[in-house]
């Protein structure tokens, strides 16, 4: 089967619902089995990276960089920032406590942190985790805008 | 933070010393992805993401195991000063 272009263009409409939720593109221009492990690659590697580092390990003002490749993933990004900032971050859940005076230093850094911020391995490879979900969804939509459509049952 | 206590998402894993053997899922997950991209048909598509996540580790392992000769078997011998 061929991945080039339909003869019409690229496909904007179907990259996009690719990125709103990862593999849908694919689904949509028949590739169903393709976008259906696509689909839960990208969202078990995202899911897992939440399980690992927490809602803490996405977070779009402390960790910027980051989250730029995160958001790759589609809106999970942000609500898995959203809900950083809203349950973590405010003290809903866990407790705020003094930040360490060598965090400060940092302009970013905030002057309490809760308890529930996730530290060492488990941040890092968590943000590891949901950013490669995000790049790897990159590389799934860029895939959606050119490959051709089809309604073969094994593709 | 015990194990029995642990909420998902809202508190991090805590990982003993086997944190390094999520390599596995993560290259199974890449894998996947590739071989959506690239594979021309989705025939025997499973056992192409096993071999391809069989191939990355074992060339990780290789690395590892020439990281490993190099700071503890050559690194030593270079004289001190």
């Amino acid at each position: 089967m061929s991945t080039l272009p339909d003869e019409d263009g690229l496909n904007w409409f179907e990259a996009a619902l690719g990125w709103l939720l990862p593999g849908y593109g694919l689904i949509r221009l028949g590739h169903r089995r393709r976008g259906a492990w696509a689909m839960a690659a990208v969202l078990g590697l995202f899911a897992s990276g939440l399980v690992i580092g927490g809602l803490d390990s996405v977070d779009r003002r402390e960790d910027g960089l980051w989250f730029v490749m995160q958001a790759g993933a589609g809106p999970v990004a942000f609500a898995a920032d959203w809900g950083n900032t809203r349950l973590i971050k405010t003290g809903q859940y866990g407790r705020l406590v003094e930040t360490p005076p060598s965090r400060l230093i940092d302009r970013g850094a905030q002057p309490r942190v809760s308890t529930l911020k996730s530290i060492t391995y488990s941040n890092e490879i968590g943000t590891l985790f949901s950013a490669l979900a995000g790049l790897l969804n990159v590389s799934l939509v860029l895939d959606t805008l050119q490959r051709r459509r089809t309604e073969e049952s094994g593709s | 933070m015990s194990g029995l206590a642990w909420i998902p998402l809202l508190e991090p894993v805590q990982m003993g010393r086997l944190w390094w053997l999520l390599i596995v899922p993560l290259c199974f997950g890449i894998a996947i992805v590739y071989r959506a991209v690239k594979a021309p048909s989705m025939d025997r598509f499973l056992p192409g993401v096993l071999r391809l996540t069989a191939n990355i580790l074992g060339v990780m392992a290789l690395l590892a195991a020439l990281v490993f000769v190099v700071v503890y078997g050559a690194l030593p011998l270079l004289p001190a000063d």
